[in-house]
């Protein structure tokens, strides 16, 4: 979807059309799954937070001002869904938790403990990484996201480098034992 | 286990080909690099494809029932705006509904005036025909009492001659009061008292001594 032909989507998006918001969903449907099943670790918990970011999108897009970046916009909303879910399961007070209390796991389960691992991630070192390292947005489209300056986001995405690094050396330790 | 020169790089305070040189006398960094290689795979495996067959189903059904609930409010809400623009339109149109209210429950209560005491005409006319008919029935019973009545010895006499007087005096006064305003109930109601009240005295005479 080309930038004028968002444009056009979004307009009538305005005017309460249905499809185009489907159009839009078809779009970002990836992206949007997979950064909410990151943030929140279960399939379940990243649908209720897209249908919930769709539900405010069509509340809400007439707030968005034309000229803006869509997908930011679009982005943002998804992260306070997620944000709101884990507030009501209780994880609002995410623990910064050291790279050797992130879970070990032996090589052919990384990938399924990489995305437990960003999960356990402080919240916001966790939206900057997953937006930056996984769904590559540039750092100062995660700051405009995220509503936090570039400086914020690189030592994020820096912090949470480390401590994934750590768990990765950690996991092959593991592994090797 | 840390390398400042590692902080140093990674915070953009070293150049790339300066951190290479480093990376080659340093065991920690080159672990480092060679994670961060491995971290960079991983991640790109995140990237695989999540499935969510009905998840647009149940978004479209949300945003259809949000659809409805702003439509209703729109209207509400359109409503609000034309009564608070054209409220003085909607004055005449309050006083017609209350005219019209007002008239209604006059002509109702007017209808549902109480007739406990006014009989209807045709009422009126079977009432007086058969008032006429036990009045005359009780005159002959009089006149079949009276030689027993003149039989009796005084005092008794005297007694049931009073009461029979008491009684036409008041059949008299129901009469009066009738010529005047033959509808009411409440007198019709009286000399029907006094004619049962006679024939009561009347069948006592009569049974006087058997």
């Amino acid at each position: 979807m080309h930038e004028t032909e968002e444009d056009e989507v979004i307009e009538r998006c305005r005017q309460g059309d249905l499809a185009a918001y489907k159009m839009i969903y078809e779009r970002y449907e990836q992206p949007l799954l997979r950064t909410a099943c990151r943030m929140l670790g279960r399939e379940q918990d990243a649908e209720d937070a897209i249908q919930d970011t769709f539900l405010k999108l069509y509340k809400g897009i007439h707030g968005f001002k034309r000229g803006s970046r869509f997908s930011t916009y679009l982005f943002r909303i998804l992260l306070n869904a997620c944000y709101d879910i884990l507030r009501k399961k209780d994880k609002a007070d995410f623990k910064d938790i050291d790279a050797e209390h992130l879970p070990v796991h032996s090589s052919h389960e990384v990938r399924h403990s990489l995305a437990e691992a960003i999960a356990m991630l402080p919240r916001q070192m966790q939206a900057c990484f997953v937006l930056f390292a996984v769904e590559e947005f540039t750092t100062e489209e995660v700051a405009r996201i995220l509503g936090v300056s570039a400086g914020s986001v690189k030592t994020n995405v820096h912090r949470a480098r480390q401590k994934l690094r750590a768990w990765l050396s950690e996991s092959t330790r593991g592994d090797e034992a | 286990m840390s390398c400042e020169q590692l902080h140093k790089y990674e915070a953009g305070r070293m150049s790339a080909e300066e951190f290479g040189l480093h990376v080659q006398g340093c065991a920690f960094c080159r672990k480092q690099i060679d994670l961060d290689a491995r971290l960079d795979t991983e991640l790109k495996s995140l990237k695989q494809p999540v499935r969510a067959p009905h998840l647009w189903d149940r978004i479209e059904k949300s945003l259809g029932e949000e659809q409805k609930k702003s439509e209703i409010q729109r209207k509400g809400r359109r409503l609000l705006r034309l009564f608070r623009k054209k409220w003085f339109l909607l004055v005449p149109a309050a006083a017609m509904i209350l005219a019209c209210l007002g008239l209604g429950i006059y002509l109702g209560l007017k209808q549902r005036t109480p007739q406990s005491g006014i009989l209807a005409q045709k009422t009126l006319e079977k009432i007086e025909l058969k008032e006429g008919e036990y009045i005359q029935a009780i005159n002959e019973l009089e006149k079949t009492a009276r030689p027993k009545l003149a039989g009796m010895d005084l005092q008794m006499m005297s007694l049931y001659r009073d009461r029979l007087a008491a009684i036409d005096s008041q059949l008299e006064r129901c009469k009066e009061a009738l010529a005047s305003n033959p509808a009411n109930a409440h007198i019709r109601r009286y000399l029907l008292a006094a004619l049962q009240d006679k024939k009561q005295t009347l069948a006592e005479v009569l049974g006087y001594g058997n």
